[in-house]
């Protein structure tokens, strides 16, 4: 299946950015006409619209999607400086809002050729192969490059029926059909608590097992669980001395 | 199926020359176990060429390893897959600070 | 210099795939390792798509194992068989476009002095012989001239390994090959002489059969690089597919290539030697062990 033509051509109506899979080359949501959202907005499927009702969708997509997934990159996994240090616990705490959401790490960009291990690593040059594999419908990606986000997130709306959102420390990623931008820890946090509210409003129970590894595969017992909540917390209401609260692609500070 | 380096620990046990792990092509996939004190490969990383088989022969002059098909290797080797790999590690000294 | 950024962050450490726990907790990064150490640390090469049994493979191997900052280092290639491996290891890995690559790595290499003055980051540029003798070679030559701090690693297969077996000019006269059948005409290009004369610091000539000569080689070339000039090392990294070797004879060919004409040489200017013995301790280069030496002939 090649670019479906109506996608190259028809640009009156606005292009609305749903779920795939779309084909073998979908086009980058950009040249379709989609921008990037202003401060305090996010997207929604392609539409601008105010961040407080993007972080609900996110919530409820999370929340009832199957097998809800976090997809953490390199800016979250590894420990560049110690605002990568309380941002990672920030995710944590997203997670700890998800029944039954599994944390599968995108540790680096290498090609993973010629194999990887689908339950225990995503790779954004066949992000699809982990997608297919754990069968993810809804996923958030967060601390991915954006090189590699464009990437990744084209190549899932093609091949696979997954939802893709994007939590960006930046400007916001027009090719995730749910995204909200400047993406700190404290807003971090803050998409946690929406989680939390929408759940409760839902009537979900919270979870009652720490988030799981790729194929459900339990990583984490609830004790060290409770250990890196705690700990996590503490860092959170006590952010370490001289810390650089700043955003950016440059993460040696 | 294919062919696999097979070590026999008996007789590299006798010397341990570490020699055939640093000549395979392939990073970590000959190691080296200090307990039972013999280099093992791990099967799922092993390309089967057979230039540790010419090492051993020819330069160690031990004659440890011979190329056997997968499905012909010993009942252990299921604990020489990669996934279960564990790294002896020596007391590595920190590396010159770079300034 | 703490180490942190080649560590997870707290509480991600469990999710970490396996290959990535083993080489926060057993790898080289921060430590000193040696190519007499192997299979007792993880290796920051991974699996790839390269031959069975390629000379080729086992070269980067070791030259990653010797690789004096592996956490603080940039590797440069390009289009050849060469990338396949390196671009799987744990270490930033940029693909220069077919030729460019030591434009690239004099921009990066400037680009990273302004950035971290106090702080060395090695570029080492790793590329086959049809990338930089033929297609590269001027701005493998320009780099030299200007005295890039830089190291350029010559994986010579002796031909375009990658494409199907064209001749290079550091294929020797006389060979035929698949996509040469009427044989090399004229003389393997002295590329170690020409480094010399275009003014490299360091210059190396090496085969992959004696691991340990390698690891040296290539610690002198990149501590060199850091503050004295351009090094050179070119390596011998048989094909065994255009030269049809059988994999278990890969490296007794490297010995007759290595009796042939790649007998091991190396040049070091005398600034290299004494920086390698100031800096680096490197016994056998201070003045004095020198004058003894020379007083002994
Ligand atoms: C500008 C450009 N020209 C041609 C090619 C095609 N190409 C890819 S690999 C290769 C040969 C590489 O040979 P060499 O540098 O000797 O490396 P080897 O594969 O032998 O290791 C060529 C010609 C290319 N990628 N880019
Ligand atoms: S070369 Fe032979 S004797 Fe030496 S470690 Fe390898 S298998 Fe053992
Ligand atoms: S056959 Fe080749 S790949 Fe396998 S262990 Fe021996 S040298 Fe390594
Ligand atoms: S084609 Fe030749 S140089 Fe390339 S990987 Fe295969 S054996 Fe090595």
């Amino acid at each position: 299946m090649y670019l479906k033509k109506e996608h190259l051509y028809k640009r009156d109506e606005p292009y609305v950015l749903k779920p795939g899979p779309e084909g073998y080359v979908p086009p980058a949501a950009a040249s379709m006409g989609i921008e990037l959202p202003d401060p305090g907005e996010g997207l929604i499927y392609g539409c601008k619209t105010n961040e407080d009702a993007v972080m609900e969708e996110i919530a409820k997509q999370m929340l009832t999607g199957k097998n809800p997934t976090i997809f953490p990159g390199p800016l979250v996994l590894w420990n560049w400086n110690d605002h990568a240090k309380i941002k990672a616990q920030a995710v944590l705490e997203i997670a700890n809002e998800i029944p039954r959401v599994m944390i599968i790490p995108m540790p680096d960009y290498r090609p993973k050729y010629p194999k990887i291990e689908p339950e225990e690593e995503i790779n954004p040059n066949h992000p699809n192969l982990t997608i297919w594999h754990n069968k993810i419908e809804v996923c958030i990606f967060v601390g991915v490059h954006c090189h590699y986000a464009n990437l990744t997130l084209k190549m899932i709306r093609a091949g696979t029926n997954c939802l893709t959102i994007a939590v960006c420390a930046e400007q916001g990623h027009e090719d995730a059909m749910l995204t909200v931008r400047d993406s700190d820890d404290s807003k971090l946090r803050r998409l946690a608590q929406v989680i939390r509210k929408v759940r409760e409003s839902m009537g979900i129970p919270a979870p009652t097992r720490p988030p799981f590894g790729g194929g459900k595969r339990e990583i984490v017992t609830p004790e060290e669980w409770t250990k890196i909540r705690k700990e996590g917390l503490a860092m959170a209401g006590n952010p370490p001395k001289g810390m650089p609260l700043r955003e950016g692609q440059m993460p040696h500070v | 199926m294919y062919l696999v380096a097979n070590i026999d620990p008996g007789i590299c046990g006798a010397t341990s020359c570490t020699l055939c792990t640093q000549f395979c092509p392939e990073a970590n996939t000959i190691q080296y176990d200090k307990e039972r004190k013999t280099a093992f490969v791990s099967v799922d990383r092993c390309k089967g060429c057979a230039q540790c088989v010419w090492v051993c022969d020819n330069m160690a002059k031990h004659h440890a390893i011979k190329m056997i098909m997968i499905d012909q290797l010993p009942e252990e080797f299921a604990n020489k897959l990669t996934k279960n790999m564990s790294y002896e590690q020596e007391n590595l000294k920190p590396s010159p600070i770079n300034k | 210099m703490s180490l942190d950024y080649v560590k997870s962050t707290p509480g991600f450490e469990k999710f970490m795939p396996k290959d990535y726990r083993d080489l926060i907790d057993h790898g080289p990064f921060g430590k000193k390792v040696s190519v007499s150490q192997v299979g007792t640390f993880k290796e920051i090469l991974e699996e790839h798509p390269m031959c069975a049994g390629c000379a080729m493979t086992l070269f980067i191997r070791l030259s990653l194992i010797a690789l004096p900052n592996p956490e603080d280092t940039i590797i440069v290639g390009t289009a050849g068989c060469g990338r396949l491996a390196i671009s799987q290891a744990a270490v930033p890995f940029v693909y220069g476009n077919y030729g460019d690559t030591n434009a690239v790595a004099s921009g990066l290499k400037r680009g990273l002095m302004t950035r971290f003055p106090d702080k060395h980051k090695d570029v080492v540029v790793m590329a086959g012989d049809g990338g930089l003798a033929d297609i590269g070679f001027s701005m493998l030559m320009h780099s030299w001239f200007r005295k890039e701090k830089f190291t350029t690693i010559m994986l010579d297969n002796e031909v375009y390994g990658n494409t199907g077996g064209q001749e290079s000019g550091m294929t020797n006269i006389g060979s035929v090959l698949k996509m040469a059948p009427l044989g090399k005409k004229f003389e393997k290009i002295d590329m170690p002489d020409l480094a010399r004369t275009a003014g490299c610091a360091y210059v190396a000539l090496v085969v992959p059969n004696n691991p340990k000569r390698v690891e040296q080689c290539i610690k002198k070339a990149t501590l060199i690089a850091r503050e004295v000039g351009p090094t050179y090392i070119q390596a011998y990294t048989s094909c065994n597919i255009e030269y049809a070797i059988p994999t278990d004879k890969v490296m007794e060919d490297a010995k007759n290539v290595e009796n042939d004409r790649y007998q091991f040489k190396e040049y070091i200017s005398e600034d290299a030697k004494q920086y390698l013995a100031e800096k680096w301790g490197y016994k056998e280069y201070a003045k004095k062990a020198i004058q003894t030496t020379e007083a002994a002939k």
